[in-house]
C-alpha cells in the first residue's frame, strides 16, 4: 500500500483559506473572473459577462443597486436598534430618548435607519420611473414590473409601520391620520383598520402589531419578492441602452462582470454609504414630544409619502380620494407593461426625440395645471354647494373624477395630434403628467398646508 | 368601441352635472313673486360659517325638534324668502317665550314668534339656566327647515355653547355624530367611544399657575400641581376665554390611565367657561372630513379638513 500525497498546500492557514475561497484570488484571466462570479453566492446575481453599454451609469443611475444597499443598511441598523427598543407605549419613547442620549452611537444608528428608510421610498420610486422611461419593462419583463410595483408598496408599508415606533407625537398622529384613510374602503375598511390597529384607534396593540410587521413580516416578504425580482432580472438580462437615434452608444461587446460591473457597483456603494453616513451625522431624525392621544397637532398630517393622498382627500369625496382614484392609479400602473409597446423605443430614454419634447411639455403642464386645479377647488369651485340636490359622493366624487378623466383624455388627444406621436409616446406623456401631478400634490400637502389644513401661499410659508 | 362608451359616459356625466347645477341654482319663482318679509324680523346673517356641514348637523338635531315647530313654522316659511342659502349663519336678539325639551319658542324684537332648536336640554342646562322672559342673543344657523342655536349669550354674559363653529352638536360626542363639516377647519381628535362613566367625573377647585399653548398648569386646592393639556389648541383658544396666572378656576374632568382629562374649565370670577369634552368624556375638537357623508370616522383620526 503506497501513501497517496495530499495535494493541498502545506501551510494550515492556506488550507483553511482555500476551503472558504475556492477560486484563485485575484483572478488572472477572464476564465477565472467568470468562474469567480459563477461560484460566488452574492456575485451570482450577475451574469458572468455583461453587455458593455449597460455599464453606462446614466442608463440605470444605479437605482436598483442603491435600493439593495439601502435595504442592507436598514437590516443592519434595524437589528442593532432592536437591542435598545421595547415596543410598548410605556417604554418606547423613553427608549428613544435613551438611545439618543446614553447608547453609544445610538443617535447615529437611528439617523441612519430613519434616513435610509425615507431614501428607500424615493429611490424605489425613481427606479420605477427609470425602468418606465427606458422601456425596461418590455417583454418578457412585464411581470417583473408588477413585482417592482408590489415592492414599492411594501417599502411604503415598511416605512409606515416604522413611523409609529418612536411613539412621539409625529408618529402617533401621522399613523392615526394615515390609517384612517383605510376606513374609507367600503365594507372591509373599518374592520381592516381595526384589525391592523388592534382596536378602533392607535394604541399599545397597534404598536405591537406594527412592530411585528416592521421587523418580521414585511422584511421577509420584501426579501422573498426582491429575490424573485433579481432572479428574473438575471434571467431576462438587462435591456441595452440606445442613443435617441436608435444607435448603440458604444459597440455592443460583452465584458466580464469582474471587474467591470462589480468595481463600478463597489465604488458607487462606497460613495452612497459615505453620503448617507455624512447626512446622518449632521441631520438628526425627528423626535417630538411623547405621543399624546388627547392632543392632536394642528395640522395633523400623514407621513410625507401619503400627503398626496391626503391632499386628494381635500378635493374629492373620501371614497374617491382614498379608494377609487388610488386603486385606479395602481391598476393602471401595474398594467403599463401589458400595453402595446414600440419595440424600437426600448433602451432609449423617453422613447425618442419627440418623446423627450412631449415629456417637457407634460412636465410643464403638470406643474401648472395641478396647482391651478387645487386653487380652483380651494377658492372658487364648491361642487357640493353648486349641486346641492346630488349626494356628495356624486357631486364631489364622480363628477370631478369624470371631469378629470375627460381632461386627461383631452390632453392625450391634444398631445397625440400636436406632436403626431405614437401611442407609446403619448401614453408616456400622460404618465408624466400624472406623476408630476402626484408629486405636486405631495409637495402642496407637505409644505403648503397650515393649521386646519388651510392652503398657504408661498410667502406665508416662508414668513 | 368601449373607449367611445367610456367617453360618452364621462361626457354625459358632465352634461348632467351642468344641467343639475343650473336647475339647483335657478332663483325660486315663488320666492321672486313674494314680497320680502319684514326686514327687521329677520335674524341677521353673519356669514356662511356653517356651510353644508351644518345641514348634516341640523339633520341630526332635527330628530329632536321635528315636533316642536308649532307656530314658528309659519314664520320660518316666511323667512325662507329672505334667507338665501341653507346653512347660513345668523344671530338675533330674542326674548324667550317658552322652553321645550329640545328647543325654545322666542319672539324677535318686532314680536315675530320663532322656534329655535337647542338640542337636548340636559346639555345646555349643565351650562346655565334659561327662563321665559330672558332676553338673549342667539348665534346659530338656518338650514332651510329650522333655526338651530350654536350658542346663547344671556344678558349677564353667560354663554351656553351648543354647537361648534362648524355646526357640529357639542352634545353628540364629536365626529361620531356629525355628517361632515363643509368648511370644517377643526383638525383632529375626538373619539366616538364613551370615555368616562357619569359617576367618574370629578370637580377640582384650583388656581392657575401658568398658561401655555397646550393648556394650563394648575395648583389644586389640596396643593397638587397638574399640567392640563386641553387637546387641539385652536379649539379651546377659539372659545375666547382668557386665563391668567392666579385665576381661580373650577375644573371638571376625569382620570384616565393616570392622566387627568379635562372636560370643562370655568373661570370663577367671570363665570366664563371652555368646553373640551362632552358628558361622555369624548373630545369635542374631533371632526369629520369636509366632504361630508362619511361622518363617524371618530377616534383621533379624522384626517381631512378643509
Amino acid at each position: 500500500m503506497t501513501a497517496e500525497l495530499d495535494p493541498r498546500p502545506e501551510a494550515l492557514p492556506q488550507r483553511v483559506w482555500d476551503s472558504v475561497q475556492r477560486d484563485q484570488l485575484p483572478p488572472v484571466d477572464d476564465r477565472d473572473r467568470m468562474r469567480l462570479v459563477m461560484n460566488n453566492l452574492v456575485l451570482h446575481i450577475h451574469p458572468s459577462k455583461v453587455s458593455k453599454p449597460t455599464l453606462r451609469f446614466t442608463y440605470t443611475w444605479g437605482l436598483g443597486g442603491l435600493s439593495l444597499l439601502l435595504i442592507a443598511i436598514l437590516a443592519g441598523t434595524g437589528v442593532l436598534l432592536m437591542f435598545a427598543y421595547t415596543p410598548s407605549p410605556d417604554q418606547a419613547y423613553s427608549d428613544m430618548l435613551a438611545l439618543q442620549s446614553t447608547v453609544w452611537y445610538g443617535q447615529l444608528l437611528r439617523n441612519l435607519h430613519h434616513w435610509s428608510g425615507n431614501l428607500l421610498v424615493v429611490v424605489t420610486f425613481l427606479h420605477l420611473l427609470r425602468v418606465f422611461f427606458t422601456g425596461g419593462f418590455r417583454t418578457p419583463r412585464e411581470f417583473n414590473w408588477v413585482l417592482g410595483v408590489a415592492m414599492l408598496l411594501l417599502v411604503v408599508a415598511a416605512n409606515f409601520t416604522g413611523y409609529l415606533l418612536p411613539w412621539d407625537q409625529l408618529a402617533y398622529w401621522a399613523v392615526t391620520v394615515g390609517s384612517s384613510l383605510m376606513s374609507y374602503v367600503p365594507l372591509v375598511g373599518e374592520p381592516l383598520r381595526n384589525f391592523l390597529l388592534g382596536g378602533p384607534e392607535v394604541s399599545g396593540a397597534t404598536l405591537t402589531n406594527f412592530y411585528g410587521l416592521h421587523v418580521a413580516i414585511i422584511p421577509l416578504t420584501l426579501l422573498g419578492i426582491a429575490s424573485f425580482h433579481i432572479w428574473r432580472v438575471r434571467k431576462d438580462t438587462l435591456s441595452i441602452p440606445h442613443n435617441v437615434d436608435g444607435s448603440l452608444p458604444e459597440p455592443n461587446t460583452k465584458v466580464t462582470t469582474v471587474p467591470h460591473l462589480v468595481s463600478r457597483e463597489f465604488v458607487f456603494a462606497l460613495v452612497m454609504t459615505g453620503l448617507i453616513l455624512m447626512w446622518s451625522v449632521w441631520v438628526n431624525a425627528p423626535l417630538e414630544e411623547a405621543a399624546n392621544p388627547d392632543h392632536s397637532p394642528n395640522p395633523a398630517k400623514a407621513a410625507w409619502y401619503f400627503m398626496g393622498l391626503q391632499e386628494l382627500l381635500l378635493h374629492f369625496h373620501p371614497t374617491f380620494g382614498a379608494i377609487v382614484i388610488p386603486v385606479l392609479a395602481l391598476v393602471a400602473l401595474a398594467l403599463i407593461p401589458y400595453q402595446r409597446f414600440d419595440l424600437s423605443a426600448e433602451g432609449i430614454w423617453f422613447r425618442s426625440r419627440r418623446g423627450r419634447q412631449m415629456a417637457v411639455v407634460a412636465v410643464i403642464a403638470g406643474l401648472v395645471l395641478t396647482p391651478a386645479l387645487v386653487l380652483l377647488d380651494e377658492y372658487w369651485l364648491d361642487l357640493p354647494e353648486l349641486l346641492p340636490s346630488l349626494p356628495t359622493i356624486i357631486a364631489n366624487g364622480w363628477v370631478p373624477l369624470a371631469a378629470l378623466l375627460l381632461g386627461l383624455l383631452g390632453f392625450y388627444e391634444i398631445m397625440r395630434r400636436a406632436f403626431r406621436a405614437t401611442a407609446c409616446e403619448t401614453r408616456q406623456s400622460l404618465f408624466i403628467l400624472l406623476v408630476v401631478g402626484f408629486v405636486v400634490l405631495t409637495v402642496i400637502g407637505v409644505a403648503f398646508r397650515g393649521e386646519g389644513m388651510a392652503l398657504m401661499w408661498p410667502w406665508e410659508v416662508l414668513s | 368601441m368601449w373607449k367611445k362608451a367610456i367617453v360618452a359616459v364621462l361626457v354625459l356625466t358632465i352634461a348632467a352635472a351642468v344641467v343639475v347645477a343650473v336647475i339647483d341654482n335657478l332663483p325660486s319663482a315663488s320666492a321672486a313673486d313674494q314680497p320680502v318679509a319684514e326686514a327687521t324680523a329677520v335674524p341677521t346673517a353673519t356669514g356662511n360659517r356653517f356651510g353644508a356641514g351644518g345641514q348634516a348637523a341640523g339633520q341630526a338635531a332635527g330628530q329632536h325638534g321635528q315636533d316642536n315647530q308649532g307656530s314658528g313654522a309659519a314664520v320660518q316659511q316666511e323667512l325662507n324668502q329672505s334667507v338665501d342659502n341653507v346653512g347660513e349663519a345668523w344671530s338675533a336678539a330674542v326674548t324667550v317665550a317658552e322652553l321645550g325639551d329640545v328647543g325654545m319658542h322666542v319672539t324677535l324684537e318686532d314680536g315675530t314668534p320663532l322656534y329655535i332648536e337647542l338640542g337636548p336640554s340636559f346639555f345646555w342646562q349643565e351650562q346655565g339656566t334659561l327662563e321665559p322672559g330672558d332676553i338673549v342673543t342667539v348665534d346659530g344657523f338656518y338650514n332651510g327647515d329650522q333655526y338651530h342655536a350654536a350658542s346663547i349669550t344671556k344678558a349677564d354674559g353667560t354663554l351656553l355653547a351648543l354647537r361648534s363653529e362648524t355646526g357640529q352638536p357639542l352634545w353628540s360626542g364629536g365626529a361620531s355624530n356629525a355628517g361632515g363639516a363643509q368648511h370644517g377647519d377643526q383638525a383632529n381628535g375626538g373619539t366616538g367611544e364613551v370615555q368616562v362613566a357619569p359617576e367618574d367625573w370629578v370637580t377640582l377647585d384650583a388656581t392657575v399657575l401658568t398658561v401655555n399653548r397646550n393648556g394650563l398648569t394648575i395648583e389644586s386646592a389640596d396643593g397638587e400641581t397638574l399640567a392640563l393639556s386641553f387637546g387641539k389648541a385652536s379649539f379651546w383658544q377659539e372659545q375666547a376665554v382668557q386665563f391668567a396666572a392666579g385665576d381661580a378656576v373650577t375644573i371638571q374632568g376625569f382620570w384616565q390611565d393616570g392622566q387627568f382629562q379635562t372636560g370643562q374649565v370655568t373661570k370663577v370670577a367671570t363665570g366664563e367657561r371652555i368646553l373640551l369634552r362632552d358628558p361622555n368624556g369624548r373630545p369635542l375638537w374631533g371632526g369629520p372630513g369636509r366632504q361630508g357623508g362619511n361622518g363617524g370616522q371618530g377616534g383621533h383620526s379624522a384626517p381631512v379638513t378643509g
